[in-house]
């Protein structure tokens, strides 16, 4: 057996009654949902479906594998090591399991990854050279850190003020649009949002997902102190990767941070709600489907708000797709999990879900991460991909 | 890490993609859903077609290596041996095609990795449905529904009854690589539209046969006209006392005509301290419909036993808990899920109950906190009544794991010896049945078995076969 280094196994052992929680059912590889007559049975698992359909592809059978590893029947060979980590961890599973929180299948990935990291035999080299850009460059192209802010140039933002803006490495290097477009919308409603310029670093959102705990925490640290020192009350994010970072995993690490941590899609809908701010013009698509970022949706919880927004765009009918919030399919990104091990299998899962949204009849999708836009765009086939606050933007009549 | 000795041949049959050997691959392919030990294949294969399965079977044949098929994986009975560690692992999972809905002749023809879910998925949609088992239907395959799992529970609408008297025929591959359909496909000109076929009828040997004369490929069931019901209501009842309970149960189940969609008598929680509650399901064209079935049901219920006996409960609430605890499958919060299942006859199903009742309190008696025998039911399952009795314990807890499994086997046997029906077999569950097969009975079987099957590599080990 070609195994790797010992590994100690202890933060698996430390979640070992979750390992075992499993009762084997199955639904995590379908589901029929719990309205009996209505929703049409559906494939849970998107990596399984693409990768030969085996057990070990979903979570009951890598529940399997972790108990195997536990008793020392199964080792970390280099190719387990790579199933473990070609996971978008994207919690469907967890979601048809329902058995929170004595089960959360990703738990027990991301233990087995801690676990792996710490003997030194992991992340694989595709993430391990995310994590060193990351730690070099605090973000996750690799990119010029004095780049970090361009995307404001001209708009001269404070570096203090009560609501800060944190734009995340999607859209304040490939994606500027989406926080010019941001910054835009707040202040309209008459907001003046701060930010915290080239010295924001990424959130860590794929080393709390590959097991590179320490990089994550030392992101998190350093994030939260520049917060707090600018004098922020309240965070608002358009990245739904972003989001989850600073409104779950922080906490965790930190206990409760000295600010409240918002999605852009929650602050749009409160202003709408408000009439702070008011959506004057349609889009050229009359008809559009809005994709759940998994990040946002199963992970937080925030689904109304977004499609609150995307109702008041005048002209505009939102048509779910078939698959949509607790029960949307992921975007293929996985927290850069799969589109960095498996990126052929990423552009598969992206492909199926804008064949689904295709199936809607609508003419555009919008979603509310830059990273789901990134995914979709490049599967797009002619369906224009929107993020919500371009969207929002555009209908305001906002110049970004 | 060297690969298994056929994985050359097998990629060559179904494809790269589709075969698996690496020691975690197999080892996801280890177990059901019962506490039973592991049995790990030697290799894994997903075919996709029965041209596919029989050349699988035809090469397990030439190099004697024993086939184990696979459906949903959700059986209770203790994953099948095969030769641990060599054995191909057949998964049918990638055969879910739905071939032919007549709707003519009332039959759906459907691959056998169609799940009952998804089948019922399609189905209805077009006003039709097929007898199905109804948990955990996400999963079950129709192909392990009708090879394994014994005939199932029946549809939830249609309210319980046997599956067998509605599969119409199958197509298999033999111990020997040969495809065949049985029923009036006998016939090469004919359609599968009829179970009876000229002489005996040999879809039999293939239900409930656990996988040991062949692989089920395709299956043909009936098809029913589903109408939508527009009014659902239920009545549900408490009792302190079983015998006050069952006595209900009875004089439902034998009110023609039946008034029911669902009738479930059970209890949860430890066995010695809990109230008996019955719930009972009704459906209606129209609300007067419902509402007098739901009259009548009540009056019946009211005059079998003395005012003080029972008291009406919450249905709303019975439901949800009943499909909280046994319905949707046993939740992970309870651990996991040893099942005792048995068919009776009516004239002694309440001794069977109350013995296997005893049995388990008695055998748990200062293990409480740690195997908990909570959740047990009767249905009425078409003339006759389906016992379930659940134990949960925690998997990370070997010795309760155990205990639950020793409880579990002294009750099947009490429960066999006292004339019901085990329905949940595979491995260590068929094993019991047939240890008290009658010796002229379980030599026909080995001898059956070792005509069909000389070469032993379907599914070995079964039923105390060689």
């Amino acid at each position: 057996m070609n195994t790797t280094g010992v590994i100690a196994n202890s933060e698996l052992e430390r979640i070992r009654e979750m390992a075992y929680a499993c009762t084997r059912c199955g639904a995590c590889r379908e589901k029929y949902s719990g309205d009996m007559t209505h929703t049409p049975a559906f494939r849970v698992c998107p990596v399984r479906e693409h990768n030969g359909g085996f057990e070990h592809h979903c979570a009951r059978g890598k529940l399997q594998i972790a108990q195997g590893i536990l008793e020392g029947r199964c080792a970390y060979s280099p190719e387990l090591i790579d199933l473990i980590y070609s996971d978008p961890d994207c919690k469907l599973c967890t979601w048809v399991c329902n058995a929170l929180p004595v089960l959360d299948p990703p738990m027990v990935w991301r233990a087995m990854r801690q676990d792996i990291v710490a003997a030194g035999s992991g992340p694989p080299p595709p993430l391990k050279e995310i994590d060193t850009r990351v730690r070099e460059q605090h973000n996750v192209f690799g990119a010029r850190t004095d780049r970090r802010a361009k995307w404001a140039q001209g708009l001269d933002l404070p570096g203090r003020g009560e609501l800060l803006y944190f734009a995340g490495c999607y859209a304040s290097y490939p994606q500027a649009g989406i926080a010019r477009s941001t910054v835009a919308i707040l202040r309209q409603a008459g907001l003046d949002p701060a930010y915290l310029a080239d010295g924001e670093w990424c959130c860590g959102v794929a080393q709390f997902h590959d097991g590179s705990t320490a990089l994550a925490e030392q992101a998190a640290k350093h994030n939260v102190e520049l917060i707090a020192s600018s004098g922020a009350k309240r965070v608002v994010t358009s990245c739904a990767e972003c989001y989850k970072s600073l409104k779950l995993e922080y906490p965790d690490i930190l206990g409760e941070l000295p600010f409240e941590v918002v999605h852009v899609s929650e602050i749009l809908a409160d202003m709408l709600g408000a009439g702070k701010i008011s959506l004057k013009a349609g889009l050229p698509e009359r008809r559009v489907t809005f994709h759940d970022p998994c990040h946002l949706g199963r992970y937080c919880k925030v689904y109304e708000p977004p499609r609150a927004v995307i109702g008041a765009i005048p002209g505009v009918e939102l048509v779910e797709m078939k698959r949509h919030r607790d029960y949307a399919w992921c975007c293929g990104n996985g927290a850069e999990l799969v589109s960095s091990m498996q990126p052929e299998l990423a552009s598969e899962i992206a492909r199926g879900r804008m064949e689904e949204a295709g199936e809607t009849g609508a003419q555009a999708l919008i979603t509310a991460c830059p990273r789901c836009v990134l995914s979709l765009e490049r599967a797009a086939r002619g369906m224009k991909v929107y993020d919500l606050t371009v969207a929002v933007a555009r209908s305001m009549g906002l110049e970004v | 890490m060297a690969h298994h000795p056929l994985y050359s041949d097998l990629c060559q049959i179904a494809g790269s993609k589709y075969v698996a050997d690496s020691d975690f691959a197999v080892w996801a392919y280890a177990k059901d859903s019962s506490a039973y030990p592991a049995r790990v294949p030697g290799i894994v294969v997903r075919p996709n077609t029965a041209e596919e399965v029989s050349e699988i079977v035809k090469l397990a044949n030439q190099h004697k290596v024993p086939i184990v098929p696979r459906g949903g994986g959700t059986q209770f009975g203790g994953w099948p041996p095969g030769e641990p560690g060599k054995s191909i692992c057949v998964d049918m999972t990638r055969m879910r095609r739905i071939l032919d809905v007549n709707e003519l002749n009332k039959t759906v023809t459907v691959e056998a990795g169609v799940t009952c879910a998804e089948l019922e998925a399609r189905l209805l949609p077009k006003g039709l449905y097929a007898h199905t088992v109804f948990s955990p239907a996400d999963s079950v395959t129709i192909g392990g529904m009708v090879c394994g799992v014994f005939g199932g529970g029946g549809q939830m609408f249609a309210g319980l009854a046997s599956n067998w008297p509605t599969i119409v025929g199958v197509k298999a591959v033999l111990p020997n690589g040969e495809v065949i359909e049985t029923g009036t496909r006998t016939n090469p000109h004919a359609k599968m539209f009829f179970r009876s076929a000229v002489g005996p009828d040999l879809a039999g040997l293939f239900i409930g046969s656990m996988g040991i004369f062949g692989i089920i490929t395709e299956v043909t069931l009936d098809l029913f006209y589903w109408q939508p019901h527009r009014e659902v209501g239920a009545v549900a009842y408490k009792y302190e006392r079983l015998d006050d309970a069952y006595q209900a149960i009875v004089k439902l189940g034998m009110h023609e005509p039946k008034l029911f969609s669902l009738c479930i008598l059970f209890g949860l929680g430890p066995l010695a301290q809990t109230d008996w509650q019955l719930l009972y399901r009704a459906q209606g064209h129209s609300r007067e419909e419902l509402d007098r079935k739901l009259e009548t049901t009540a009056r019946i219920i009211e005059d079998t036993a003395p005012p003080d006996a029972w008291q009406p409960a919450d249905a709303v609430g019975y439901a949800t808990e009943f499909l909280l605890h046994g319905h949707d499958f046993p939740p992970h919060t309870l651990g996991m899920w040893t099942i005792m299942e048995f068919l009776c006859p009516r004239d002694n199903t309440l001794e069977i109950f109350k013995a296997l009742s005893e049995l388990i309190v008695e055998e748990l008696r200062g293990w409480e906190d740690r195997v908990l025998s909570g959740g047990c039911s009767m249905f009425m399952c078409g003339e006759q009544h389906y016992l379930s009795f659940g134990l949960y314990h925690k998997e990370s807890d070997p010795e309760a794991r155990e205990k639950a499994l020793s409880v579990s086997q002294k009750g099947n046997i009490l429960g066999l010896e006292m004339g019901g029906f085990k329905l949940v077999l595979n491995k260590e569950g068929g094993d019991i049945c047939a240890a008290m097969m009658p010796p002229a009975y379980s030599n026909w079987l080995r001898a059956l078995k070792k005509a069909m099957d000389p070469n032993n590599i379907m599914n070995p080990h079964m039923l105390l076969l060689p």
